[in-house]
């Protein structure tokens, strides 16, 4: 499903080289997988590449069998909207926006009608637990509920692969824990492909596929 | 529709500055609209003196009588030109012709002589379209004005209205008596006796020291005139078909003829100087408007990488974030250009109800009083204007926005 092929992205950092170096790896489908290490390992450079929010210097991205990665940017930002998903750290809704319209937010990029995006979210909302916080906005709501949030609106629009970037980082373990067990209730649920950095141990437990990065080249693989 | 919702929400978010900017623009919006209404104000009193000082919407010269300077009295003239008045009266389009002569001579008392501009009217239709009452009442107010009046409408009547620097410089009063001597077509000289009958005020200095007018009458008895008059000024039906009526006229009665606003040199001087003035004012006015929209939505770049970075990442393109900025720049501007429309009535309405007298402008004698013109038009332009600075000034932010680089921006705090 995406498979990532001798992907190396170097940058400076401090006088030193950093980043990712000569990377293979292959996720399938429906699978939580994993990129652990420490700080520094290059698990966050790699997301990137992969989700194409980053380009890589060599190697290629290969999406459910296509090369995404030389694609010219206005075709990689139709590709992160309809087919990848985004979860981040800091959870990163729009503060303006209620939890609702944050999640309507990439339908109505995609041109969806208002009620049917609404529809949509609603019920997508419901799946993650906030169908009683639609109209709060992300100041108004807990740090778990708004990186539940956040996993609505990556899901929202069916992708195939969901990038999590420390998804739990923010999170306490009454919070970290319940988030990766509806992560991977949803990929079974869906068949979505769940790609998560994490260092966090109650992250990489419940991962079907884990990748140990260590100073940027892959470890080991299990 | 989630761009516009996106940017109004924007806008609202930092409220204390997006009332500056709206300020700023209201500022902006107001001096435009003002000082657009006040241009209108003079541009209507100068294009109304003019027309109603003797040009009327459109005259009827001679060929080549608008340049030529004559040697002699009517050398230059309409020969048959009160037969032609009479002709044009009852074309559809004209309400009245006004025929004129104009010449030169020395006007005396006695004692002094003194060079005067002479001007031959039509002693009873000339009241009704021109502002002869006006000129006379001011006239009266001078030394020597009292109880000044028009002309009158008997052929053998022999009268004159002085300009008031031209009384002065003779040393008569109303009731006076004045000599006028001038060259007939064929270069004898001639003179007559005439009554001051009134004083009259033209609010030109240069002109009040030099002006006389008298019947055509009288004129045609000092000049030995007959038919012939210098021009024919026509007052329209509908003043607005000035310059069409002018080439239709002139193709008509074979000679030349200019609507009032190519006559009406100190017009056209005085517009153009407001121009130059008040466009200035306006470039001005739209690099601080521009100054001010650009820091603001600048500023909300810059606070909201992150956010933006998170557009990008779900998948907004570019061109989106570009738009974005020019929806929060046009929400701003129709704001604030709302909120300067509800200002520039009720400042206006507070101006006008002041009564302030405005002090003459150079050339002229007297100042005015202050009334500042509602023109939608105007108000319509200051907000395009504006809107049309806003969204410049909102291209440089949104061009950031959409430069950004997602990872980058995603990494900022």
């Amino acid at each position: 499903m995406l498979d990532l092929q001798n992907i190396s992205r170097v940058y400076e950092l401090g006088g030193e080289r950093a980043g990712v170096f000569d990377i293979s790896l292959q996720v399938p489908s429906g699978v939580l997988a994993v990129l652990a290490g420490p700080s520094g390992s290059g698990k966050t450079t790699l997301l990137q590449v992969a989700g194409l929010l980053d380009s890589a210097d060599s190697g290629d991205v290969i999406l459910e069998g296509r090369n995404v990665s030389a694609l010219p940017e206005r075709e990689r930002c139709k590709v992160r909207l309809s087919r990848l998903g985004f979860v981040f750290q800091t959870f990163n809704l729009v503060p303006v926006l209620s939890a609702l319209e944050n999640v309507m937010l990439p339908l109505q990029l995609q041109g969806e009608p208002e009620a049917a995006a609404r529809a949509r979210s609603i019920h997508i909302l419901e799946r993650v637990g906030l169908g009683d916080r639609l109209n709060h906005r992300p100041g108004q709501l807990s740090g778990g509920q708004q990186q539940r949030t956040a996993i609505a609106r990556a899901l929202v629009t069916d992708p195939i692969l969901v990038l999590a970037d420390e998804p739990t980082a923010n999170l306490d373990h009454a919070h970290g824990g319940p988030l990766m067990a509806l992560m991977s209730e949803l990929s079974r649920e869906r068949g979505v492909t769940f790609l998560a950095a994490s260092h966090d141990q109650a992250v990489i437990s419940r991962a079907d596929r884990v990748f140990r990065l260590s100073d940027g080249r892959l470890e080991a693989e299990a | 529709m989630i761009l516009p919702r996106l940017a109004l929400r924007n806008v609202l978010r930092q409220k204390r500055r997006t009332v500056l900017t709206i300020l700023v623009l209201v500022a902006g919006y107001v001096a435009l609209a003002l000082a657009g209404g006040f241009m209108a104000q003079t541009f209507q009193a100068l294009s109304d003196g003019a027309i109603q000082g003797g040009f009327g919407h459109l005259q009827i010269l001679p060929k080549g009588g608008l340049e030529a300077d004559e040697g002699q009295s009517l050398e230059h003239a309409l020969p048959n030109g009160e037969v032609l008045a009479t002709q044009l009266r009852k074309d559809p389009a004209v309400a009245e012709v006004l025929p004129r002569i104009q010449f030169m001579g020395l006007a005396s008392n006695g004692t002094r002589s003194v060079a005067f501009l002479g001007t031959a009217v039509d002693a009873e239709r000339e009241p009704r379209f021109m502002s002869t009452a006006e000129r006379i009442a001011s006239g009266a107010k001078y030394p020597g004005g009292a109880g000044s009046r028009w002309i009158s409408h008997d052929p053998e009547a022999r009268e004159a209205v002085l300009g008031i620097g031209l009384a002065k410089s003779l040393g008569v009063t109303i009731g006076g008596s004045v000599t006028l001597m001038s060259t007939t077509p064929d270069g004898a000289m001639n003179a007559i006796d005439v009554e001051v009958a009134g004083l009259e005020d033209l609010g030109l200095r240069e002109l009040n020291d030099r002006s006389l007018t008298v019947s055509l009458d009288t004129a045609g008895t000092l000049l030995n005139a007959g038919a012939a008059r210098s021009r024919l000024s026509v007052v329209l039906k509908h003043p607005e078909d000035a310059a069409k009526e002018s080439v239709r006229l002139a193709s008509l009665t074979g000679a030349e003829a200019y609507p009032w606003f190519e006559l009406a040199s100190f017009y056209r001087q005085v517009k153009l100087l407001y121009f130059a003035i008040f466009g200035f004012m306006g470039l001005v006015l739209a690099l601080v408007v521009l100054l001010a929209t650009a820091n603001t939505l600048l500023m909300s770049v810059m606070e909201r990488l992150r956010e933006l970075g998170t557009l990008r990442a779900v998948g907004m393109q570019p061109r989106s974030l570009l738009v974005l900025l020019q929806w929060e720049g046009a929400l701003l501007g129709i704001g604030g250009s709302l909120a300067g429309l509800v200002t520039t009535l009720v400042l206006r309405s507070i101006l006008n109800a002041m009564h302030i007298q405005m002090p003459a402008p150079p050339g002229t004698s007297h100042g005015y009083e202050l009334n500042i013109h509602l023109v939608p038009l105007v108000y319509l332009g200051a907000f395009l204007g504006l809107q049309l600075v806003i969204q410049v000034s909102a291209f440089f932010p949104g061009l950031k926005a959409a430069r950004i680089r997602i990872t980058e921006a995603l990494r900022h705090v």
